[in-house]
Parts: structure tokens; C-alpha cells; sequence
């Protein structure tokens, strides 16, 4: 479908609400998904859905209004846009400051991240064979469940707004992954999968099939593992577990708009409150975390965030301290700053709200045996199957699909349902080394969740392995 | 809504060449106020129209879907699912679509709810934050009305229609140093108490100031609704349907007939429950079963669609998920229910000599070991420590690592205050009553 279509009733109703409002923008999407599961040998999803509408934010005497629909008819149009503007109305009842945006400049622009071949075109059986090739791979008498997908995703959109931006992007993200699930003991599992924002020449990059005798080895290994006692240990957190760690302690804590409470009634709030901006010890001097929307290969990447704010690479930690935010227009000017464009809506139906780019740990210059080699008694935790937190991002308990023991500077044997856990800024100042670019990689989470309505969001994080110095693992219950 | 939703099902079911066919459609309207800091920060209404079409060919399943405005025409959907059907291996134990039987008649549709408007909810929250100024509290939380049309139709002449209507008020009030949290969920919004709802909330915050220190260990604890319904929403995405058993990876496997809980607890889903969100059907057409899952500790069965109970040569329950998803994570209960005791929430605190309060759990996991149902989670929304018998004080929130196997052996009491517990992340509701837990085994601390 053309958005052209639409493009003359949007144009006019925008105008119509700059006479009304104090700002209004307007968002088309387009979304294509395909989902396709093969399960022990079976297709057990062989999903297509493709999903479109419009929504329109208006500000109103610095009230917020959104109105949403999937009628795209002129009528409907108008109709929504006076929606958006009696519900801004019904806000402005109870406001205390009026909302005010930072600058920002007017882009007429088009994005569209490389993508060599079209995932939507490629024809259902080679999908199919690539899937049951890797399926059969994984066969294994002692492996009873064996799960391999594909998941290929294009947003296509245009932001207007009374302003005189006029943005159109064409994102497309490519991912597959795999898992094997055996029992010992209990129920294990093991996986390997990734996301990029590319076409479905990744999947070659990605080779599945590659890692199926690591991943079959693996799993077989957890079956016969033991399970860590409690005790203080130093760790190796690897890259894919490492970006689960950097999404829930720093990601999500330094989204503006949760430090200043609108996320209280949900996720939470924030323990990097205001006052801790450029002065608080968040890690250790080698932690460098930035907030990196320009990979045009990410998740986390784009052009325009879904205020036509444009991508940047902003810094969040610089050699330790914290000194940096994810902005909205809203709040950056708050701070009396410029929005550093992470105001992201999962789709036509939701408003834009500070959401994660991709934010990257950067590299260190370690080669990661010699991490390795120096330690004495440790752990290595290695992707990610259970994870909490509390509300302001502070206690965390993270579990890994499989662990190793380290033993006098050599990791030994497997270890099972192996956790961690601590308090963010304790654990991050216990950084004392981060492998360097040869380990760096960019890892794609499809669906973090925020927001009332929920809104699932693709984002991602670049990372290599790290080391922490005194870590609390396992627990212990004696009953 | 009805008729449009039925003129474009009809349509694609008509078209449709294949084997057997099946159209599924929502259509949705939802208006939610958001507020935080004791003001409204978002206000959002959208309205959408969601069809899904299942298509059999010689036992191979196509499954397409789109939302109204991505569908140039019905008859090419029903083409595009059968060619994708085409396109698929044969699913060898796959028997046919459901046929038509009786369904129950129950009530989810009120229209007081969708005649609340953004202004009649900016009023009431408008009332409650002239409450909390003077104390000291801000207030968060949503306010949200939403109505929901669902029609099925199939080849085999299944034809059903279902409207439901959703309310829910929520209020996270904050001070300095604590949290309250209440919730209320309808589905007639003229039951909301909303003045009730706020109260509690700002009550729970104001005596949750200043909470003190308090180390982790082995605490009995009374659990509020809220705490245990979001435990079970995660036991029932790991075990309590037919395909986790079937897979093995249920913590109900190997234990069917033996004590898996106290003998107090009773788990059972009933998808005509009034005091959950009532749906007589599932999302293949299937009149819903109560089936009892836990009865007096002992575990009884789990839930089941029409592929698993082919499977497993069982009654198919009316469990079975949106096709996108049924083969891939099989049914699941949505209409959980705890048997409620006798006993007040006063009578379950006296019966604690040292132990605490718990409102709400935080960000509870369950795949540390899911055959163990080893959980973790943080509390929420207010924790009060309990000594002999009497709440004496707030204290600090505390991370629990707990096998659920083991807390539900130790649930000693049951609450008699069953309520209505709304999902958080979809539509749906569990009856919940408060409990009392033996020995919780809290393993972590945090610094609020
Ligand atoms: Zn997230």
C-alpha cells in the first residue's frame, strides 16, 4: 500500500490543528511481520500479518491529547484529529506545568537501512528448507525438543507535524535463533539466535547451522551439570548475557521520562535521579556506556525518532560517572537541553515514549583469556534465560542459560541454572575489565516492554565480555 | 461493531477455497488516561479491527492476518492463507476444525462503560490528587475503558459472537519514601469506586513513610491478591496447559494425584467466573470448561484445546489460544480461580507471630527452573512487617528466590476477600483471595 494516498488528508488536517494547537504531529505506520517456527520437525507457525493506521498528538495550552485510528478515510481523519484535540482538552484540567518542547529543526527526509534482499520476497519453501536444515541438525536422541525460527519485520512510516517536518523511513530487521530443551534433573535449555536491522542476506552472516553441535554439546553438558552453591565469586559476564544486564541496570534506568515519574505506575521509577546527572560513580573508570541510534544495522537505529528528532550517539557513562539521559523533546527541555531522539512508538496506535537506542557498552582492551587467567575461583555466565529487578533498578537477579566454573584461570566444568546478583552501582564499579573490539558485537532484544497501553519495542546493545570482582551468585533455601 | 465485524468474516469465509477455513475478528476501542506526579502526562483513544484467517489443506495450516485498513480485499486474504497452507508440510495429527455445540449465556458487555468520558475520569483523579497534595503524596496510575468484539466464525458452521467491556482504575501513590498500591478492576464501570480505590492507595502510602531496614530470611507472609495472581499468571504459561505437558516441561508432570500444595488451596479455571473476565468460548469457537487444576493440594489436570486433547485423547476444555500462537505455546487458562477461605485478612495477619505484609510482587520470573517452579521477584506497593499478630511498621522492599512448589505447601490459610485481579499486559482477570504463606524464603534487599 501507498501512503501517497493518505498524504493530502493528513497534510490538511495537520494544517487545520496548527491553528488549534500549540503543536500536533502525525504518525502513519506500516508494519509486515512474518513468524515462522519449526518445531521437531514440524511448522508450528507459519505466521503473516501486516497491521496499519495513523495517530495524531496534539498539544493543547501544553496538554497532551492522542487519538489513533485504522480508518484512513478523510472523514475518519478529521475525526480523529478533533478526538486528539477534546482529549488534550479533558488533560489540560489537570496539569501543573505546561508542557514545552526543545527545539528542534525541520527535516524533510527519507531513511531506509540497507537491506540486500528483501525478506518478504525470498519464497516460502527456501524459508521452510533453511529452517528444517537446521532442525535436523539439531537431532538428537537425548534432545526431546528442538524449536527453530525465523522472524522478519518491516515498519514503514511518515511522521508529519505542524512544524514542517516530513520524515519517511523503511526499516526492516531480520532475526532467527534456535533452542534445544533436554532433561536431567530438571528441564534445560540452550539457544543461539540473533536480530539485525538488515534483509535476509543476515541469515547467511548469522549461520545457524554453525553453532548446532555447540548448542547440542551444551545442553547435554547442562543435564549432567551441578548447580552453583551461594558464595561471593568473581564473574565473566558474556557479550549476549552482558547486553541483558546493560538493558535492565542502564537502559531503562536513564529514560528520562521514568526519572521524572510517568512510568511510576507501571515499571517504576529511576534510582539515577536528577541531582546524580554528571557527578554519580555509576561503574568503574573502564565503564563507557553511549546511547547509539546511528548503527544502520541495529535495533536500536533509525534516522528519526517518532518526534522527527533526528539519530545521535550520545554518551550516558563516560569513564565511570553518569552523564547522560535518553531525552524526549518533553524533558530535554526540562534539563534545558536539545532531545537526544529516543521518543519511540511501537506503532500508529501508541505515543511516542523515551525508549532505549542502542545502548552500547564500549569495548575495553582485554583479550579475554587473560580475564580469564586471572581468576582464581569464578564463574563465566553465558545468555540469558531468567532475569528481575526491582522498580528502581537497583537489586537485580539475572540467571544464565549455562555457566562455567573458573578454577586458577581456566574455565572448567558446566555448571546449571547458575544466577547472579547485586545492586547496580556496587556491581558496576566492581568492573575491572572489558574485552576489547575483536569480542564486540551488537545484539538485538525484539521486545522490551514500557507504557500503559503496552508497547513492545526492537531494541539493542553492543558489548563484550566483562569482568566484575565480588559478585554474590546462587541462593540458597533450606527448608 | 457486530455487523461489520460479521460482513467481512462472511465475506473471506465465502471466498475461501480451502479445505476448511476459519476467521477470527476483534474489534477493539480503548480509551486510557495516564497520569503521574498528580497530573494527566497521557491520554490516548484508538480503535482497530483485527482479522485472522486459518486455512486447511489437506491437514497442511495456513494462518494470515491483518488489521481492517491493511485489507484491500477479504477474498484476497482467504487466498493469501490458503496459499501459505499450500506451501506447509502436513501437520500429521492434525483432525479438523471445531464443530459448533451449545454455549452458555454470560454477561461481559455493560455500556456504562464506554460512556465515561476523558473528562469524567480527569474529574475523579482530579478529587483524589486534592487528597494526597497534603499528605505529602503524588499519584500515578491509569484509568482505562475499553470494549472488546470478538467474532468466530468456521467451514464447519461455528458462528459466535462475544462483546466484552473492561474498567479499570489504578493508583500508585508515592512519598518520599514509600509506595501504595490499589487497583480496581470491573467490567461494568458503574461498579468502580474509584474515591475507594485512590483512598486505599494514599492510606497504604502515608503508613508505608519511612520504612526501616529488614534482612532477608524465612518470613511467613500474607500476600495480597494482587502478589499471588501475578505468581500464577506465570504458572500458568509454564504448566498449566496441555502442550507444557505433553513437552515435559510443566512442574506438574510426574505429580497428577500427589500433594503439590497445602490441602487449603483449591486452583481451578472457569471462563463463566463473574469475578474474572467472563468469555464463554475460546478462540477457535469451543464452550469453556471449568476444569480444576489444583483441588485440596492435590494436582487434578490441566487445560486443553482441540489439538492436545486429540493428542492426549482428552475432553477438549475450551483453552485453546489465537492460531498464531496455538501450536507454538498450546492453551492456557485465562480465567483462573483461587477457592476462597473463611478467613478475613485480619484473621491471616493474627496468625502471624513474625513475619510480613506483602501488597504486590514486582517482576516476577519463573524460568530459573521451571519444573521446580523456582521463582523470583521483588515486593511492591508496600510491605509492612507483622509482629504477633498486628502490623507494627513499614519495611523495605526484599527480593524472594522460592521454590512455588514449596510456598504452596505453606499456605496455611486462605483468604475470604476474593477479588478480581486484572492481567497487566492483556485483557483478562484471575479471582484471587488474600493468603497466608509459612516461611517465604526472601534471599535479597534493596536501598528504598
Ligand atoms: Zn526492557
Amino acid at each position: 500500500m501507498d501512503v501517497s494516498e493518505y498524504e493530502p488528508s493528513f497534510l490538511e488536517v495537520i494544517d487545520s490543528l496548527k491553528q488549534r494547537t500549540d503543536y500536533a504531529d502525525l504518525r502513519w505506520v506500516e508494519h509486515t511481520h512474518e513468524y515462522i517456527e519449526v518445531k521437531n520437525g514440524e511448522v508450528v507457525a507459519l505466521a503473516r500479518s501486516s497491521d496499519m493506521g495513523f495517530g495524531i498528538r496534539v498539544l493543547y495550552k501544553g496538554a497532551w491529547g492522542f487519538a489513533s485510528s485504522y480508518d484512513l478515510t478523510p472523514d475518519s481523519i478529521r475525526e480523529v484529529a478533533d478526538k486528539a484535540l477534546s482529549i488534550a482538552q479533558a488533560s489540560y484540567r489537570l496539569i501543573r506545568e505546561p508542557v514545552r518542547l526543545a527545539p528542534e529543526d525541520v527535516h524533510i527526509d527519507t531513511y531506509v537501512n540497507p537491506v540486500r534482499v528483501d525478506p518478504f520476497t525470498v519464497a516460502i519453501d527456501d524459508k521452510l528448507d533453511l529452517l528444517f536444515k537446521v532442525d535436523s541438525a539439531l537431532r538428537h536422541p537425548h534432545i526431546p525438543i528442538r524449536e527453530v525460527f525465523m522472524d522478519l519485520w518491516r515498519e514503514r512510516k511518515l511522521f508529519i507535524n505542524t512544524e514542517g517536518s516530513k520524515i519517511f523511513q523503511d526499516i526492516t530487521h531480520t532475526g532467527a535463533g534456535m533452542q534445544v530443551t533436554a532433561f536431567g534433573e530438571d528441564m534445560q535449555v540452550r539457544s543461539y539466535g540473533n536480530f539485525k536491522a538488515a534483509g535476509y542476506e543476515y541469515l547467511e552472516e548469522l549461520d545457524l547451522i554453525s553453532h548446532t553441535d555447540r548448542v547440542k554439546e551444551e545442553v547435554l553438558a547442562l543435564t549432567k551439570a551441578p548447580v552453583p552453591d551461594e558464595a561471593v565469586k568473581d564473574i565473566i559476564i558474556a557479550g549476549d548475557q552482558l547486553a541483558l544486564q546493560i538493558h535492565e541496570s542502564c537502559g531503562h534506568p536513564i529514560e528520562l521520562d521514568r526519572v521524572l515519574g510517568t512510568e511510576a505506575s507501571f515499571y517504576g521509577t529511576s534510582f539515577l535521579t536528577l541531582d546524580k546527572l554528571g557527578k554519580f560513580q555509576y561503574g568503574s573508570k573502564h565503564v563507557n556506556i553511549v546511547a547509539d541510534a546511528t548503527h544502520k544495522d541495529a535495533l536500536g537505529g533509525f534516522g528519526y525518532d517518532d518526534e522527527g528528532v533526528k539519530a545521535q550517539r550520545t554518551d550516558i557513562v563516560r569513564e565511570g560517572v553518569f552523564v547522560g539521559y535518553l531525552t524526549s523533546r518533553e524533558t530535554a527541555s526540562i534539563l534545558g537541553q536539545r532531545s537526544n531522539g529516543a521518543m519511540r512508538a511501537s506503532s500508529w496506535n501508541r505515543i511516542p515514549l523515551i525508549r532505549m537506542t542502542s545502548i552500547d557498552l564500549e569495548p575495553g582492551e582485554w583479550e579475554l583469556e587473560d580475564m580469564i587467567a586471572d581468576i582464581k575461583d569464578g564463574i563465566y555466565f553465558e545468555t540469558n534465560k531468567s532475569w528481575s529487578i526491582d522498580e528502581k533498578r537497583l537489586n537485580f537477579q539475572f540467571g544464565t542459560e549455562i555457566a562455567w566454573e573458573i578454577k586458577n584461570g581456566r574455565r572448567t566444568q558446566v555448571l546449571r541454572n547458575a544466577i547472579y546478583t547485586g545492586i547496580t552501582p556496587e556491581f558496576w564499579r566492581s568492573c575491572d575489565a572489558i574485552a576489547n573490539k575483536k569480542y564486540w558485537q551488537i545484539y538485538g532484544v525484539p521486545g522490551c516492554g514500557k507504557g500503559e497501553p503496552g508497547q513492545s519495542m526492537r531494541v539493542s546493545h553492543g558489548t563484550a565480555p566483562a569482568r566484575f570482582r565480588k559478585v554474590r551468585v546462587g541462593y540458597k533455601n533450606e527448608r | 461493531m457486530k455487523d461489520k465485524l460479521f460482513a467481512v468474516g462472511e465475506v473471506i469465509l465465502n471466498a475461501s477455497t480451502a479445505d476448511e477455513t476459519e476467521v477470527l475478528l476483534f474489534g477493539t476501542k480503548s480509551q486510557l488516561t495516564r497520569f503521574a506526579n498528580s497530573v494527566i502526562h497521557q491520554n490516548v483513544y484508538e480503535e482497530n479491527v483485527e482479522i485472522t484467517v486459518r486455512a486447511i489443506v489437506d491437514k497442511r495450516i495456513g494462518v494470515v492476518s491483518v488489521n481492517l485498513s491493511a485489507l484491500e480485499e477479504p477474498s484476497e486474504l482467504a487466498k493469501l492463507a490458503k496459499e501459505v497452507a499450500e506451501r506447509t508440510p502436513k501437520v500429521v495429527d492434525f483432525e479438523h476444525l471445531p464443530s459448533p455445540a451449545p454455549v452458555r449465556e454470560v454477561q461481559s458487555y455493560f455500556s456504562s462503560t464506554i460512556e465515561v468520558t476523558p473528562a469524567d475520569k480527569a474529574s475523579v483523579i482530579e478529587k483524589l490528587v486534592k487528597r494526597a497534595t497534603p499528605l505529602g503524596i503524588t499519584l500515578s496510575g491509569v484509568y482505562e475503558t475499553s470494549e472488546i468484539h470478538t467474532v468466530i466464525l468456521n467451514s464447519n458452521g461455528i458462528s459466535l459472537y462475544y462483546p466484552g467491556t473492561w474498567a479499570v482504575f489504578k493508583v500508585v501513590s508515592l512519598s518520599d519514601t514509600s509506595q501504595g498500591y490499589a487497583v480496581q478492576c470491573e467490567l461494568d464501570a458503574a461498579k468502580l469506586e474509584p474515591e475507594k480505590v485512590g483512598e486505599r492507595s494514599i492510606e497504604k502510602c502515608d503508613k508505608g513513610k519511612n520504612p526501616r531496614d529488614i534482612e532477608p530470611g524465612k518470613y511467613d507472609i500474607v500476600v495480597e491478591p494482587y502478589g499471588m495472581a501475578e505468581i500464577l499468571s506465570w504458572l500458568a504459561w509454564l504448566g498449566l496447559g496441555a502442550l507444557s505437558v505433553i513437552e515435559k516441561r510443566s512442574f506438574l508432570c510426574d505429580r497428577f494425584g500427589s500433594q503439590v500444595a497445602s490441602e487449603v488451596f483449591t486452583l481451578y479455571d472457569d471462563g463463566y467466573h463473574p469475578l474474572t473476565f467472563p468469555w464463554p468460548f475460546d478462540f477457535e469457537g469451543v464452550p469453556k470448561r471449568k476444569v480444576v487444576i489444583i483441588e485440596n493440594g492435590i494436582a487434578k489436570d490441566v487445560v486443553y484445546d482441540s489439538y492436545t486433547a486429540k493428542k492426549l485423547n482428552k475432553e477438549n476444555t475450551g483453552h485453546a489460544v489465537t492460531p498464531e500462537a496455538s501450536r507454538k505455546i498450546g492453551p492456557i487458562p485465562s480465567n483462573l480461580v483461587v477457592e476462597p477461605g473463611s478467613s478475613t485478612v485480619d484473621e491471616l495477619v493474627a496468625s502471624v507471630s513474625r513475619g510480613l505484609y506483602v501488597t504486590k510482587f514486582h517482576y516476577v520470573n519463573g524460568m530459573i527452573n521451571p519444573r521446580e517452579a523456582i521463582f523470583t521477584g521483588m515486593t511492591r506497593g508496600g510491605v509492612f512487617y507483622i509482629e504477633d499478630g498486628k502490623i507494627r511498621y513499614p519495611v523495605k522492599n526484599l527480593r524472594f528466590t522460592e521454590s512455588m512448589l514449596t510456598a504452596f505447601k505453606h499456605i496455611e490459610k486462605v483468604g475470604n476477600d476474593l477479588t478480581r485481579v486484572g492481567l497487566e499486559s492483556e485483557i483478562g482477570a484471575y479471582a484471587v483471595p488474600s493468603m497466608l504463606i509459612r516461611g517465604f524464603n526472601f534471599t535479597g534487599k534493596t536501598e528504598y
